[in-house]
């Protein structure tokens, strides 16, 4: 991508534990552009929340962090250099608040200021009703689609160039999730932010990403803007995991479960992560990791990439 | 068809103390629902609108404040410990987190075990076979029975458990969200083997979720719940294509689709 | 059919499993030598009678000529005021303070684990009962309770471990209800009730050992201080009665003589009671901290 907001080359994490070395991130490299919404989706162990919480420099001291970083086009070490910029919602809104203050005593030390009217203000901008009052409210007294709506206030009162969301809407109830997601791409257009939504929700991405980025056992294995990667999938496990959502299948037939389970990270992988669980595998799979590969065709802004061997670069061969 | 639970005038109201006083919450109110033998009937609602209380209040695990439930002809409601027991053999349930669901510190055969000794007068040999044909049914190795849950994936805790529900042979079986802890392609597995189980029997199976997409897969009716009443209640191809409830409505038209 | 592999596999059994509790002990050089030290008074205890040519001093049979010897090589750590083998005393004391303490924690967790699971799991009216029971015995001075205890049962071995086990029960009541309060609202807890099985099963079978873990904790140190206290209790009278070797007697008794040169029958009782109390304390601050999940690091 030229010229990319956030950019992560070869990104890779171990945690050191007693009982060795976990490699939850392989080799990820991810652009993140100027004023999109990248969408990051994997299942659970893939390494999508790590990932980022290396390039805000979240990591525990003992994990190892490896690879090229930079931002805005300067080169950045995992030093939580990034904090400035960039600011990140988690999935449960009620432990990101403190239970024992009010909403404003909370926004005005993230916002840097006690000013009400300002307070206020960003509490609107992110629609929640009669904010002055919301001021003095305990975050008990919200419900689970406003803490949100107040964590995301939080951290817009930062002024962050890049919003990363990670799994904003998994605890939330269905309705509210919509309303979330609207809001999160309402907000990112306001502001021209750039937003990564993470998140293991097909249907979230759809909603609001403009690219997406298939994750899986720590290295990104499918990339590309979000409509021409959801319906027409190239790499087999982001079919599987499409031919597993029961939306899509008639109600009644088999669903396309996905034999085998995630890597744990303890070993190193030689070769494509998913070959062990995939139908099309071949001697060349687990030859060597296969590199990212453009496929299909190449537009000015957006490529879609495939790690997969059997995939070819030109648009007629694709796998079945 | 017969009717297997029928559930009248349902009340279920919580205590709770709020800023020193106690208070009253009336979570379901007044409901009434009959479920029929052998059907797959999904509860679907959001956080509140007391899906979960409704199915521990059948299960047991709540008493109501009033209403009547009746399993199979005799009356749930007012029953004691013992008195209940011969009735939980036939009605089982199957809880949201399989991983949490299992006892941390016994081992997958004591739990397996368990409900026979409770329930049945089977011998040790004769516990040990039926548990082999279910661990066989679901598909998993005959060696979990040594393992402790902590050494269990997600999809593997969740056939385990239901093992344990299957074992004694129930005439229905509630699950409190039965995927929404699995990931996407464990959840597929999950929900495959729960319709080849059911099969053609006379099975019936009660789920509560939040999610449309699984109801709308596996059920044959759905009852739609919000604040503690059920707003409609059609079979599963109706509600999905001509939705009457406001409520349904919007369900339908915000979940996310791929 | 497929076998989906479990997340983690661990490598080895039992101890020397990478990532267990007691694999974590091993690698403290404090706890280990915490360990050994109450393996060596153990060991003393147990073969009290073979390890030394003076067992039956040391049972109290006394030796007067040989009275009041300072430590020398037939008699490493001198004789006492009857003559007796200082060491041989201090063994077979190892055996009474031992008895001591593990009867005492053994009763005290026994009592206390019964009333506070059983307060905890089916609160309403047992637990308000059973509550103010362990509060009333909390009102006293744990150490004043043991002596009155003591004092009116008389003074004998069994009558000291009943007496600190009475005052000590009521901590371990607390922690185990405390513990099995937020225990109840588990899933697995309520998947058990919705199966069927009985209250007594639960709590026996599942609840209970879940429960226990602070328990280990706190009775490990426990064992250091009954041992403390016992010698209080003994040291005034209240303890095992003569000839049965004692530590805390064999301070009192050689309480005085220490001011005229003698110091080898308090002096060595002291240093037991020191050392053993001390081990015990170390040892559960170890288990303590290897059984806090967050000092293992992230697993």
């Amino acid at each position: 991508m030229m010229d990319p907001l956030l950019s992560l080359d070869s990104v890779g994490v171990t945690f050191s534990t007693p009982l060795g070395g976990v490699q939850a991130v392989r080799g990820v490299t991810l652009d993140v552009g100027h004023g999109e919404i990248l969408g990051v989706v994997g299942e659970s162990g893939c390494g999508k929340s790590v990932t980022f919480r290396a390039a805000l420099g979240l990591t525990p001291k003992s994990a190892e962090v490896t690879g090229l970083m930079s931002f805005d086009g300067a080169p950045m070490q995992a030093d939580g250099s990034l904090e400035q910029h960039a600011s990140m919602i988690y999935q449960n809104p009620g432990a990101a608040l403190n239970p024992v203050f009010t909403i404003g005593q909370q926004l005005a030390l993230v916002a840097g200021t006690k000013d009400r009217h300002v307070l206020g203000d960003h509490l609107a901008a992110v629609g929640l009703p009669e904010p002055l009052k919301a001021l003095d409210a305990y975050p008990h007294e919200f419900s689970g689609g406003m803490r949100q709506r107040a964590v995301i206030a939080f951290a817009l009162a930062q002024n962050p160039q890049l919003l990363i969301a990670d799994e904003p809407t998994t605890a939330l109830d269905v309705t509210t999730q919509a309303q979330v997601l609207d809001l999160i791409k309402d907000v990112q257009a306001s502001r021209d932010l750039s937003v990564v939504i993470i998140s293991h929700d097909l249907g979230v991405i759809r909603r609001i990403a403009d690219r997406v980025a298939v994750l899986y056992a720590g290295r990104v294995v499918e990339v590309g803007e979000t409509d021409t990667v959801l319906s027409a999938p190239l790499h087999p496990y982001t079919q599987a995991l499409l031919a597993a959502r029961p939306e899509l299948s008639d109600a009644g037939t088999e669903l396309g479960a996905i034999a085998g389970s995630v890597p744990d990270g303890r070993s190193s992988i030689v070769g494509c992560s998913y070959a062990p669980r995939c139908q099309h595998a071949t001697d060349l799979c687990t030859a060597e990791t296969p590199p990212m590969r453009v496929a299909g065709e190449v537009t000015e802004t957006e490529a879609h990439e495939v790690a997969c061997v059997l995939v070819g670069t030109s648009p007629a061969r694709s796998v079945s | 068809m017969t009717a297997v639970i029928e559930i009248e005038g349902l009340t279920v109201d919580y205590r709770i103390r709020q800023g020193g006083r106690k208070q009253s919450i009336r979570v379901l109110d007044g409901l009434d629902l009959v479920i029929e033998q052998g059907e797959t009937l999904a509860i679907v609602g959001e956080s509140g609108s007391g899906k979960s209380t409704l199915a521990n209040a059948i299960v047991g695990l709540v008493t109501p404040s009033s209403g009547s439930i009746r399993f199979e002809g005799a009356e749930l409601v007012g029953l004691k410990g013992k008195q209940r027991r011969p009735f939980q053999r036939r009605l089982q349930m199957v809880f949201q987190n399989p991983l949490l669901s299992l006892s941390p510190r016994r081992t997958i055969g004591f739990q397996l075990h368990e409900p026979l000794r409770v329930h049945t007068d089977l011998d040790d040999n004769a516990r040990s076979e039926r548990i082999a044909q279910w661990i066989d049914a679901l598909e998993l190795s005959e060696g979990i029975t040594a393992r402790y849950p902590h050494e269990l994936s997600g999809g593997q805790a969740q056939r385990v458990v239901l093992a344990r529900a299957m074992l004694l042979e129930p005439s229905v079986i509630v699950f409190d969200e039965p995927t929404s802890a699995l990931d996407v392609s464990v959840q597929a597995g999950v929900l495959n083997l729960l319709r080849s189980l059911k099969g053609t029997t006379s099975l019936t199976y009660v789920f509560i979720t939040h999610d449309l997409a699984v109801a709308r897969h596996l059920a044959d009716r759905i009852a739609v719940m919000k604040s503690g009443e059920i707003v409609e209640l059609r079979s599963a191809s109706a509600l999905f294509e001509d939705p009457q409830h406001p409520y349904t409505q919007a369900l339908l038209a915000s979940s996310l689709k791929v | 059919m497929a076998e989906i592999k479990p997340a983690r596999r661990f490598m080895g059994t039992g101890m020397m499993r990478p990532g267990s509790s007691a694999w974590y002990y091993r690698r403290s050089w404090l706890g280990m030598a915490a360990a050994i030290v109450v393996l060596i008074f153990v060991l003393g205890a147990l073969f009290a009678p073979w390890l030394t040519p003076y067992a039956d001093q040391g049972r109290g049979v006394p030796d007067l000529p040989s009275r009041l010897q300072g430590p020398s090589w037939s008699h490493w750590m001198g004789t006492d005021d009857l003559g007796r083998d200082v060491l041989a005393r201090i063994l077979f004391g190892a055996r009474t303070a031992l008895l001591v303490a593990i009867g005492v924690v053994t009763l005290a967790v026994a009592v206390g684990v019964v009333i506070g699971a059983v307060a905890g799991y089916f609160g309403g009216w047992v637990d308000e009962v059973l509550m103010r029971l362990t509060d009333t015995f909390l009102a006293f001075p744990p150490l004043l309770l043991a002596v009155i205890v003591a004092a009116a049962l008389g003074a004998s071995l069994q009558n000291t471990i009943i007496a600190i086990a009475v005052s000590w029960w009521p901590w371990y009541a607390r922690q185990i209800r405390a513990q099995v309060l937020s225990l109840r609202e588990r899933p697995f807890v309520q998947a058990l009730q919705a199966i069927g099985v009985p209250s007594r099963t639960i709590l026996g079978r599942h609840v209970i050992p879940n429960a226990m873990s602070p328990v280990w904790v706190q009775a490990t140190a426990d064992l250091g201080a009954s041992v403390l206290i016992a010698a209080g209790l003994s040291f005034v009278g209240l303890g095992p009665r003569p000839p049965t070797a004692d530590w805390g007697v064999m301070i009192n008794d050689g309480r005085q003589l220490v001011l005229s040169g003698q110091w080898w029958i308090a002096g060595f009782a002291g240093a037991a009671i020191t050392l053993v109390a001390l081990a015990f304390n170390l040892i559960g601050d170890v288990v303590r901290d290897v059984t806090d999940p967050k000092t293992r690091g992230s697993e």
